[in-house]
């Protein structure tokens, strides 16, 4: 390998990229603009949720009941036809996720000390949702229960209920790492992979089918320069644009969203680089397959969508998954990125934990790497 | 990885030993694509120091050739060897390609457009390595050869054709390599460039001892290579020296002069004629110059009066290479073919008259007096770049109009601003009456264009890309049909009906683009170089159909092309430099007016031709250019120049020189303005 | 009357033109094997993929214990953090090493029983127990806390009924899930990953074909004749169209349905007429897009920033109601947003035309928005 025909290589796109003046604007702002609305948007904290009241009731108890709900930030009221098959057009429509019907007697069952019931129906389609909407119902239920308890103790004893009576255990819980349980703290970090998986690949693979749809890659094929050469010297500028696009979103995550960085600065900037090198060689892969930019476009961007929605575990744990889809996560290198982000970043774990990771990654890259050198040819035969 | 480099050195010594082997051996390869058999059991050997051409009919297999040498494409059987190193595999290829350069055809394609010519020229020569020592001399000479020195920082996108072909070039040549192989350079660059080009080239290889293969779509080049391979279909049908194959095909050129109606006969007698007004050009097949003329009195009867005027000459490696490919195809080429329109094409083989000779003088005014294209001082600005500065001109229907300049004139600029592609800065630009920018559905059906970069869709076939063209024009499907037909009989296309665009070689698919342009049978056509790489045969078939369309139809066509001999048939000729209109004529106004000006046309034969070139130069002859192997020279007084030029070569230590007198063509009269014109603004802006 | 028949010679041409050219886009499409097999993906394997997704749920989730008291209420507690969520394992009390574990992500919370917490009970007072949860992910870190204290309230009310004469009052809520009751995720999921493909599909295609035209010059060909800058967007636009509604018929009917088993609800024909809608209103956001393009390049990042917040925060990935207000406004531009409830609603809660009137209304507004748009723009990119 001659490394000053891998400088003149990198150096030649490295111009290209500079003088197209909108590609590079796009190639930094896109990372960063995608970062503010994901992290602003892809919260999984439940607030504003449509909520639908039916109170066949009708009595102060219920009402209160009912606000009790409403009164929280999660839930927000949802005008709805109450006669109209019990809310049941809301929840189709999507006005509202969450049909609360409160039978009659509730009132009278509560002041008899019968346990009065209460439906919550929840919309479904949306399981993810449908199990947090779930959860916040049930603790506000059982807040609702314990203040009645403690009123209706209140007002039939002579003396102070024992609190032991009303709440015999009671939970302290701590949230480590994210004491606040603020959504953009786990996803804010986790865009670093996300971003880095569809920025990448797209620009070298581009880059490499444009030149073959041109015809300038028979420069390349009718000179001294090896494959090697020529697929580092796509690869670098890439990389450095990769990896001052990961930096930057790095230090946007500290500031701007005030997510604390406790892990070790070149321990994570080695596994930004490594992730870079792993996700640019499968748009270099890509590149090989494929004739026109167009497909590259194509497949480069649906390839990220599908892995960074399904093999990176990023909404959901993958442990959960099927074991074909933690078998077809292994083939690309998002989760254990993802594994070291929440893990080095968040945790501050370092890199006498995450050394399977890192080496994964390194591997990784080396094969996709390995593997693109060998499809590539400078010699065809069409 | 194998070190490259010390592979190259491993096999330098070996090409020394065999100092004598040919730099490039070809024996018996044969490539396929599918079941498209490009090349055919070839074999050639290129000696060094050879400028080696290859020529030959679209799609006869040059590129594949090309890219077989040039190590980027395997052979399927045969075998390949370069410098002695027998290429057959990707490894082997890599052996070589320290010592060769390879210039890939179309326009500037291989070039990044985005950097400047500089920085092109530097990446090549950091990719191959050239130390700085010896770039600097050599960019230097290479930029001042080629005129671009004065352009090292304009982005390669911003040049002109042929500009990009000289960078392309001059980066082939940056490492110094011992072979280049250069696929139709010259394809799309204007005759002034297209000399230039000829010209580096050969001085490089006189004075480096370069090995060149080259194909070209234009013959008259031909006569420059030392030898030449004719192919056709993946076969080669003739090689050897220039001279020789002509010597060797026994064929002759008959100047007859006659009654039109005798003349008339000579087309069922010989397969390649040309009529004009009072005089035909036959293609004889014979020996020696007295059975030539037997056989043409024979053909027109031995009743002419008065008796018809004969001369043969030799003929031109076009006539060889037409007669080659008749003799092939036999009697197939030969017949006609009804067109769509039940009409009979005429004779495949004639070459069109130029109109002013022909007696129908092109229908003046049609469609109520209206003209079928109006430019009034249309302007175009590129940010502070000029491309067309008031612009005007008039085309006529029934009119063939050539819009002439070198790359970079603002022709193509013309035409997107008149075909409403492009808006003009300023003036206007009518066509049928309308401006096209504004222009409703009805007139828009009224007009067809065929733009210069190819712009069919490559990943269709030829027949569903003239089925979709007929659908946008609204064609029924029965209209499609027939209409796709005629295109397909037109361009003769056939067999090539289910064949992806992109596969089909340039001439072909320049045809199948000039089909697509009349399938809705325009009024008002605009064709920007639909000729360009082109074989002679195709575009002796593509002039047939222009003048019908012109002559019986009305039809008005505005069209670009380098081919000087192209220009020739055009009704009028509009003459752009750098984004004006310096002139506006028929042909023969043009030459006459060249005439007056500069004299008449003399032709030196001088061997060798470059140093005969210096030598007039020299000598006072300060525009003599060179024309294939010849020079020439314009003069007044021919006895004087005469003279003049032995005393040049003479002092030169030069042979006495051969010279005829010519009759000016559109080509000379091209480059003598051109390069007047250049001279005039270099001057203004040295001033 | 022959102004009528002139009219329809007039539209049957019209519509002939474009027909050309979705055919012209059809045979693109097809002639590239690598673009066909990954279309042929995207609707088959990917959808089947998508199935096995994961889910947000805990699924043994390793939970530490450091038991301080051993009696036998805190066993019984211990023992109440059961699977299929928890796995409960004994750790040593010790703080370092704990930390270490949570760090290294072995475990996803310790729960600490103290010392007296039997003792707490016999006396009536309130044990306390503490919960430290590792919240790097704070999903996880929310169902493990909430499951835990679930399983605790329920302990303690238990506990209370047992202990008093009293009868308390208790409201016992009682959740069904709708349209899924069993929350099975593969009804999601599928639906998610067919939503988010059919939208990058149908932005994405047109989009880079567009530009390719232009990169080649085709274009040209197409701007002298004459055909409308409308027929051109349009012919783009139905083509999409028409792929997006084979591919999401296999997808929907023979993939999901038949396959996987998502119940298909509501009426077919409201269904795809409205995917056929959805997928024209997405290309001519795809057609605008590729207007601000001069490269394949540029194009692939303008479509990234168009599609990546599309398909994540339309309400597949997000509860699109809990986002900051600014960002609503914006995502009520796009239009998988008013397709996502349309989908859901008449797959799976058998939504009928009234009740997707509204969002397909303002879906088809935003389509007719794009279309124009695009025309507009068409001709002034050539300048």
């Amino acid at each position: 390998m001659n490394l000053a025909r891998v400088l003149a290589l990198a150096g030649k796109e490295a111009r290209e990229v500079r003088r197209d003046r909108l590609y590079l604007l796009l190639a930094f702002a896109l990372p960063l603009i995608l970062l503010v609305v994901f992290a602003y948007g892809m919260t999984t904290d439940v607030e504003g949720i449509g909520l639908v009241v039916i109170d066949e009731d009708g009595t102060p108890t219920s009402r209160r009941y009912a606000e009790g709900f409403l009164s929280t930030r999660h839930f927000v009221h949802a005008r709805a036809d109450a006669a109209a098959a019990r809310g049941e057009t809301a929840l189709i429509d999507g006005r509202a996720r969450v049909v609360l019907w409160i039978g009659p007697h509730f009132e009278r069952n509560l002041n008899a000390g019968r346990p009065a019931e209460v439906l919550a129906q929840i919309d479904g389609a949306f399981t993810t949702s449908a199990r947090t909407i779930h959860g916040y119902l049930e603790a506000i239920n059982a807040q609702t229960n314990a203040e009645l308890r403690t009123e209706t103790m209140a007002a039939g004893g002579a003396r102070t209920p024992s609190a032991g009576l009303v709440a015999p255990v009671q939970l302290q819980t701590r949230f480590l790492y994210n004491p606040e349980l603020r959504s953009v703290v786990t996803v804010a970090p986790s865009l670093l992979m996300l971003v880095l998986l569809l920025v990448p690949p797209l620009l070298i693979a581009v880059s490499v089918v444009r030149e073959k749809e041109s015809g300038a890659i028979f420069n390349i094929a009718s000179s001294t320069v090896t494959r090697l050469e020529f697929l580092l010297g796509k690869l670098i500028p890439v990389v450095v644009i990769g990896v001052a696009n990961g930096l930057l979103l790095w230090v946007v995550v500290i500031v701007w969203f005030s997510v604390p960085f406790r892990g070790s600065v070149p321990q994570f900037a080695l596994a930004i680089v490594l992730y870079v090198l792993a996700t640019s060689g499968l748009g270099l892969l890509v590149s090989a397959a494929v004739r026109t930019q167009q497909a590259a476009i194509i497949i480069t961007t649906i390839t990220a969508v599908i892995v960074a929605t399904q093999f990176a575990g990023m909404f959901a744990p993958l442990e959960t998954a099927s074991p074909v889809n933690r078998a077809l996560a292994r083939l690309f290198p998002a989760a254990d990125f993802l594994a070291i982000v929440r893990g080095m970043y968040l945790r501050g774990a370092g890199i006498d934990i995450f050394w399977p990771e890192l080496l994964a990654l390194a591997a990784y890259a080396v094969l996709v790497l390995a593997l693109a050198h060998a499809l590539f040819h400078k010699r065809t035969t069409a | 990885m194998p070190g490259t480099d010390t592979s190259v050195a491993a096999v330098r010594p070996a090409a020394v030993s065999t100092i004598n082997a040919p730099v490039v051996a070809l024996a018996g390869i044969g490539k396929r694509y599918g079941r498209m058999l490009a090349v055919d059991d070839v074999s050639l050997k290129v000696e060094r120091g050879q400028l080696y051409g290859l020529i030959g009919a679209d799609g006869a297999g040059k590129s594949s050739l090309m890219k077989m040498v040039a190590g980027v494409l395997a052979h399927d059987c045969g075998t390949v060897e370069v410098f002695g190193v027998r290429i057959d595999s990707e490894r082997a290829a890599e052996r070589v390609k320290a010592r060769l350069g390879f210039m890939p055809q179309g326009l500037g394609l291989n070039l990044y457009p985005e950097l400047s010519v500089e920085e092109n020229i530097d990446f090549f020569a950091r990719l191959r390595q050239v130390s700085a020592a010896e770039l600097a001399p050599r960019k230097q000479q290479l930029l001042e050869m080629t005129r671009l020195a004065a352009f090292r920082t304009r982005a390669a996108k911003n040049l002109s054709g042929g500009m990009k072909q000289k960078l392309g070039l001059v980066c082939t040549l940056i490492h110094a390599p011992e072979l280049i192989v250069l696929d139709e350079p010259t394809t799309g660059v204007d005759p002034v460039s297209r000399r230039d080009f000829w010209a580096i080239l050969a001085q490089l290889i006189d004075a480096q001892r370069l090995t060149a293969l080259v194909s070209t779509a234009y013959l008259d080049e031909a006569s420059r290579f030392d030898r030449l391979a004719l192919m056709h279909v993946g076969r080669v049908l003739a090689e050897g020296e220039p001279a020789e194959l002509v010597a060797a095909a026994g064929l002759r050129v008959a100047q007859v002069q006659a009654e039109p109606a005798a003349l008339a006969q000579l087309a069922a007698h010989f397969a390649q004629t040309e009529q004009t007004a009072g005089a035909g050009r036959v293609v004889v097949t014979a020996d020696d110059d007295e059975s030539a003329a037997a056989a043409v009195r024979a053909a027109l009867g031995s009743d002419q009066h008065p008796v018809p005027k004969i001369v043969i000459t030799p003929p031109d490696l076009e006539d060889l290479f037409v007669a080659r490919l008749q003799a092939l195809d036999g009697a197939a080429t030969t017949r006609p073919a009804p067109d769509a329109d039940g009409r009979f094409k005429p004779n495949r083989n004639q070459r069109p008259a130029p109109a002013s000779e022909r007696g129908s003088a092109p229908p003046s005014e049609y469609n109520g007096g209206t003209h079928a294209i109006d430019a009034q001082s249309l302007t175009r600005d590129f940010g502070g770049f000029r491309a067309v500065d008031r612009a005007s001109f008039i085309v006529r229907y029934g009119e063939i109009f050539g819009l002439l300049g070198a790359n970079g004139a603002g022709k193509t600029t013309a035409i997107k601003m008149l075909t409403g592609i492009l808006p003009p800065s300023a003036g206007i630009g009518r066509v049928a009456g309308a401006d096209m920018r504004q222009a409703g559905q009805a007139i828009k059906e009224r007009i067809g264009y065929m733009s210069q970069a190819f712009s069919l869709y490559t990943d269709l076939t030829v027949m569903e890309n003239l089925l979709l063209f007929a659908g946008v024009y609204g064609l029924t499907r029965e209209q499609a049909r027939s209409r796709a037909q005629w295109a397909v009989a037109l361009g003769d296309l056939h067999g090539h009906e289910r064949e992806p665009a992109g596969r089909l070689p340039m001439g072909l698919r320049q045809r199948l683009a000039l089909g697509c342009a009349l399938l809705h049978q325009p009024r008002v056509l605009f064709l920007d170089e639909p000729t360009s790489g082109v074989d002679p045969i195709g575009r002796r078939r593509f002039w047939g159909a222009l003048r019908r369309l012109a002559r019986e139809q009305g039809v008005a066509i505005l069209l670009t092309t380098h081919y000087m001999a192209e220009a020739d048939l055009c009704d009028r000729i509009a003459l752009m430099f750098a984004g004006r209109v310096v002139a506006d004529a028929t042909p023969a106004q043009l030459k006459a007016e060249l005439t007056a000006e500069r004299g008449q046309l003399l032709e030196v034969s001088a061997e060798p031709p470059l140093a005969a070139l210096a030598a007039l130069r020299a000598g006072g002859f300060a525009e003599a250019v060179l024309h294939g192997r010849r020079l020439h020279v314009l003069a007044h007084d021919a006895a004087e120049a005469g003279t003049r030029i032995d005393t040049a070569l003479a002092a030169a230590g030069l042979a006495a020189a051969r010279i005829t007198s010519q009759t000016l063509t559109m080509e000379d009269v091209f480059i003598h303005r051109v390069l007047a014109l250049e001279a005039a603004a270099l001057a203004r802006a040295a001033a | 009357m022959s102004g009528l028949s002139r009219f329809a010679r007039g539209a049957g041409r019209w519509l002939r033109q474009v027909a050309a050219l979705v055919g012209k886009e059809w045979r693109q499409l097809l002639r590239d094997t690598a673009l066909v097999g990954f279309v042929v993906f995207i609707f088959t394997l990917d959808i089947l993929i998508a199935a096995g997704a994961p889910e947000l749920d805990l699924r043994s989730a390793p939970i530490g214990l450091i038991d301080r008291d051993g009696s036998v209420a805190s066993r019984e507690l211990a023992g109440r953090l059961r699977a299929p969520y928890f796995d409960v394992r004994a750790v040593a009390d010790d703080e370092a090493q704990v930390a270490r574990q949570l760090e290294r992500g072995q475990l996803r919370a310790v729960l600490t029983i103290p010392h007296d917490f039997e003792r707490a009970f016999v006396r009536g007072e309130t044990a306390q127990v503490q919960l430290v949860v590792e919240a790097a992910d704070s999903n996880l870190g929310y169902l493990v806390a909430s499951y835990t204290e679930r399983i605790l309230a329920t302990l303690a009310a238990e506990y209370s009924l047992a202990r008093t004469a009293v009868v308390l009052p208790e409201v016992q809520l009682q959740a069904r899930y709708r349209f899924n009751p069993a929350l099975t995720e593969a009804w999601y999921a599928t639906i998610s990953e067919l939503l988010t493909m059919i939208t990058v599909a149908s932005i994405l295609l047109p989009a880079a074909a567009m530009v390719r035209e232009k990169e080649r010059g085709t274009i040209e060909q197409l701007l002298v004749s004459p055909l409308s800058p409308l027929q051109i967007v349009l012919a783009k636009v139905v083509a999409m169209a028409g792929v997006v509604l084979v591919g999401s018929t296999v997808a929907v009917g023979l993939v999901m349905h038949g396959l996987l088993g998502v119940p298909f609800a509501g009426s077919p024909l409201l269904f795809f007429s409205l995917v056929a809608l959805y997928a024209m209103t997405a290309s001519g956001l795809g057609v605008v897009a590729a207007t601000f393009a001069r490269s394949s390049g540029q194009v692939g990042l303008i479509v990234l920033l168009l599609v990546m917040p599309i398909t994540m925060l339309s309400g597949t990935w997000n509860l699109r109601e809990s986002m900051p207000g600014w960002l609503q406004v914006a995502i009520d531009l796009s239009p998988l947003r008013y397709f996502v409830d349309i989908t859901y609603g008449v797959l799976l809660k058998g939504a009928d035309l009234a009740a997707v009137a509204k969002p397909a209304a303002l879906m088809v507004m935003l389509g007719l928005a794009f279309l124009a748009l695009g025309t507009a723009r068409f001709r002034r990119q050539f300048r």
